[in-house]
């Protein structure tokens, strides 16, 4: 335990965990660079990324609510009705220019978010309960903003497309914003006073009412962050494929708890750590281009990561079992 | 200008019909450290609450330097110097020592960031003086129970407190500890930090404090100088009656040895437990907050599993791996929370009374509800529950009714020894005194009982014999004619190395 480096100041425990998941990467890594050479380019891995963008940015807010010992089912549906938002509007008004899709995303993004935190902060709605219904309203509501009509390639403007689809030194801008939206969060987390009491509600509310802290509203900010993010995924979703439907994304809200429990945050909140989705989402990224490459294996790709995902709680758990006994043994040489 | 620090005057505080706080007044003065007394349930922590702002009183007023205050939150109260300690330590487990110390009042930089290097420094600056063990950069869960408090006093010092107030905090620490936490609130009190010592412990009020305030009963009963009151007197005051007509008179005969445990040991929570308890004796297991007592219960109720050692049931060693296994072989468990632990809150009366037996009213695959209400309304009556209607949730009976109910579960099964939990914790002192005759009549019907109990005069007035454990020990057991009260506080507060001497 004294051999902790400088980087584990903020969490010297999950330091060790992200390890284990440092490992298990790299064994992916070097298995696709084995079986499959010739398609482990630096070009197919670049658009594997960003094809698993949207679920890094799902991710991180998740994450956000996870910590605070929530859970958001509805950030797909947000993601679904901001991308019908934002695509609608802006077959109808070409002449806008694009950034202010992006703006307007992050917009409603967030205000989805924050219906949600008024609903578990301040109504003390269980936060499964509350998602669950925001889930149906959120894609309701993108059903009838798209009447259920679907929108094309050649419905949508250059500038709109170019902001998931430019590329910037090589890399499409999609991935782009992951990175920024990673590197905020890390800082987020770490070195702000509203990311630190993330992890103080999650950890022990009592004390943090004890504290001087206020839970409604930081779950509230943290249910809006998770939203704002749904909102930008869903802009950049559209943009990504050219393609807008209202039933776009279902089933990617687990996709992110996957990620996010994959990643080492766990689901009773408190602990996790940006890293940790960073890896997380590479992980499952490789994953499931790994499955699309070999032959025969694609039918089993849900199988895979669900077992996986089993695995790697299992191991999640064990390692916190052992750190428990450790502590548990130091204090019993004080009996 | 007032010559007290912090007053109260006249302060009432209640939970919707129940009184908290009736009329209490309170007094520090500068400088000084100030020991606060008295019996579970007798308002302390509510007490405390009040003053740092988790609670506002219904009426009454708050003086700090003569001047009154009113406390919105706690953020109010440090804002003025006032900081707690509290007695269940309320950190943030998973977090560091340094945030556990500034959360709340964290050192940022220009860029409204956290200023980890400044907090880490500041951390280790206010770490040093209290202990050279601890390393601000682990998380709170790897600490000690006393380094975790040393941390609490930290925070309390990194926003300049002017009044701590600490809420048993030698209650899980040893004696070597306890001496550390004396010489370091000395230091406060020389400092001029105005202290307010909440504590069971005699040791602790004549080592510390210059005045002493014993609360009974959710009232203010007193304030005295420490060195003019005698010890017996302020036994008198805490406990508010003659202890001798507080309990029944024993009837019960003393049989063979029914359930015998020989070193059982849990690593991180007990080890070497070795006690029997015979058919009709009530064996009372004391000792303070923390020393493992529950933990011994709940392993041998199967909640946890024992790591070595052996528990016979007349003579045939049991394995107990579960709260089944252990009903099956005849040994019950009333938990320390009957509320959460002990009742099903929501459902009917009889259906609490015959949940662990539903099978016994298994007819062609349908539970029989009137055997149900008939089995229940007998067991009932034969402890004199007090409720009007057998359908009506336990939740409309008072605490000391629910508790019988419980009882009454118990007794709905086949057992053969009783493990009580404290069983009259947060029960009014009439209620307490019938809760004693089921327990005696419980023995005299041949049930062995095994009681646990912080309350001394109930361990001396209900026991035949009495085990005390210390950190997970036994550090003695007395026949109830050999036991005092200086004897057993003496054996509760044993250092380890002690028995191991004496073994």
């Amino acid at each position: 335990m004294s051999k902790q480096n400088k980087s584990s100041i903020l969490y010297p425990f999950t330091s060790y965990k992200q390890f284990g998941l440092l490992i298990c990467l790299g064994i992916l890594l070097a298995a696709a660079a084995l079986l499959t050479p010739s398609m482990f380019t630096l070009d197919s891995i670049i658009s594997m990324l960003r094809n698993n963008a949207v679920y890094a940015l799902l991710a991180s807010g998740m994450m956000l609510v996870i910590l605070t010992g929530g859970i958001d089912l509805s950030v797909a549906s947000t993601l679904a009705l901001t991308g019908v938002v934002t695509s609608v509007l802006m077959n109808k008004n070409p002449s806008i220019p694009a950034i202010f899709w992006v703006i307007l995303a992050v917009v409603v993004g967030s205000l989805c978010g924050f219906i949600n935190g008024f609903l578990v902060g301040k109504l003390k709605m269980i936060p499964l309960i509350a998602t669950l219904g925001t889930m149906y309203v959120y894609r309701g509501l993108a059903f009838l903003m798209s009447g259920g009509n679907w929108l094309f390639p050649h419905q949508f403007t250059e500038g709109y497309v170019a902001f998931a689809d430019k590329r910037i030194l090589g890399v499409h801008s999609i991935i782009w914003f992951t990175v920024i939206v990673f590197i905020l969060g890390g800082i987020f987390l770490g070195y702000t006073r509203p990311g630190r009491r993330i992890y103080a509600i999650g950890t022990n509310q009592d004390s943090a009412v004890i504290s001087g802290i206020k839970p409604a509203n930081i779950k509230m900010l943290a249910y809006s962050i998770a939203g704002a993010l749904a909102g930008l995924a869903g802009m950049l979703y559209t943009a990504n494929f050219s393609i807008c439907y209202y039933g776009m994304g279902e089933g990617f809200e687990m996709q992110a708890i996957a990620i996010c429990i994959l990643g080492g945050v766990s689901i009773t909140g408190g602990k996790g750590r940006i890293d940790g989705v960073v890896i997380g989402t590479l992980i499952m990224s490789i994953i499931s281009y790994f499955i699309s490459l070999l032959p025969g294996l694609s039918v089993w790709q849900d199988a895979i990561q669900g077992a996986i995902i089993i695995i790697a709680v299992g191991i999640n758990i064990y390692v916190l079992k052992t750190g428990e006994k450790n502590i548990l043994k130091e204090r019993g040489k004080l009996i | 200008m007032s010559n007290y620090i912090l007053e109260l005057k006249d302060v009432v505080k209640t939970f919707g019909g129940v009184t908290a706080l009736n009329n209490v007044q309170f007094q520090l003065k500068r400088g000084e450290v100030h020991a606060l007394m008295g019996e579970n349930g007798a308002g302390k922590s509510t007490f405390i609450k009040v003053i740092t702002g988790v609670h506002q009183p219904d009426s009454g007023i708050m003086l700090l330097e003569g001047e009154s205050i009113t406390l919105h939150s706690t953020s109010d109260s440090a804002k003025l110097g006032i900081a707690a300690i509290y007695q269940h330590v309320t950190a943030f487990p998973d977090l560091s020592v340094t945030e556990n110390i500034f959360m709340g009042q964290e050192i940022m930089t220009p860029f409204h960031t956290y200023n980890w290097t400044a907090m880490t420094k500041r951390a280790k600056a206010l770490i040093a003086p209290l202990s050279q063990d601890i390393d601000v950069t682990k998380p709170m869960n790897t600490l000690s129970v006393a380094q975790q408090q040393l941390v609490e006093i930290a925070k309390a010092l990194s926003r300049d407190a002017r009044i701590i107030i600490m809420d048993e905090p030698t209650a899980s620490l040893t004696k070597t500890e306890c001496e550390e936490l004396y010489q370091i609130v000395e230091r406060l009190r020389d400092d001029g930090v105005s202290i307010i010592f909440i504590t069971h412990k005699f040791e602790d009020m004549y080592r510390l404090a210059t005045r002493v305030t014993v609360f009974r009963d959710s009232q203010y009963i007193g304030t005295w100088d420490v060195d003019k009151i005698s010890n017996s007197k302020l036994i008198a005051e805490m406990v508010g009656r003659e202890l001798d007509q507080m309990y029944p008179h024993k009837t019960s005969k003393i049989g063979d040895v029914v359930l015998e445990v020989n070193k059982l040991s849990k690593e991180g929570y007990f080890k070497d437990i070795s006690f029997k308890v015979r058919k009709g004796e009530i064996l009372a297991l004391t000792g303070l907050v923390g020393a493992g007592r529950t933990e011994v219960c709940q392993t041998l109720f199967g909640i946890m599993t024992a790591d070595s050692g052996s528990i016979l049931l007349e003579g045939n060693e049991l394995t107990i791996k579960s709260p089944i296994d252990a009903l099956k072989n005849g040994i019950g468990l009333l938990p320390e929370d009957r509320q959460l632990q002990g009742l099903v809150c929501e459902l009917p009366i009889y259906q609490n009374v015959s949940a662990p037996v539903l099978k016994n009213f298994l007819k062609k695959g349908l539970l029989d509800q009137e055997a149900e209400i008939a089995n229940a309304i007998e067991l009932c009556s034969k402890i004199q529950v007090k409720a009007k209607d057998i359908v009506a949730p336990p939740s409309s009976l008072s605490g000391g009714n629910q508790q019988k109910v419980v009882f009454s579960k118990l007794l709905s099964c086949d057992l053969k020894v009783l493990i009580l939990d404290e069983p009259t914790k947060g029960i009014d002192v009439g209620a307490k005194y019938s809760i004693y005759e089921i327990m005696n009549e419980l023995a005299s019907n041949g049930y062995a009982i095994i009681v646990v109990s912080s309350e001394m005069p109930e361990v001396l007035g209900t026991a035949d014999r009495i085990v005390v454990m210390k950190s997970g020990r036994v550090t003695g057991e007395f026949a109830i004619a050999d036991a005092t009260q200086e004897k057993i506080l003496e054996a509760s507060l044993m250092k380890h190395s002690d028995t191991e001497q004496g073994a």
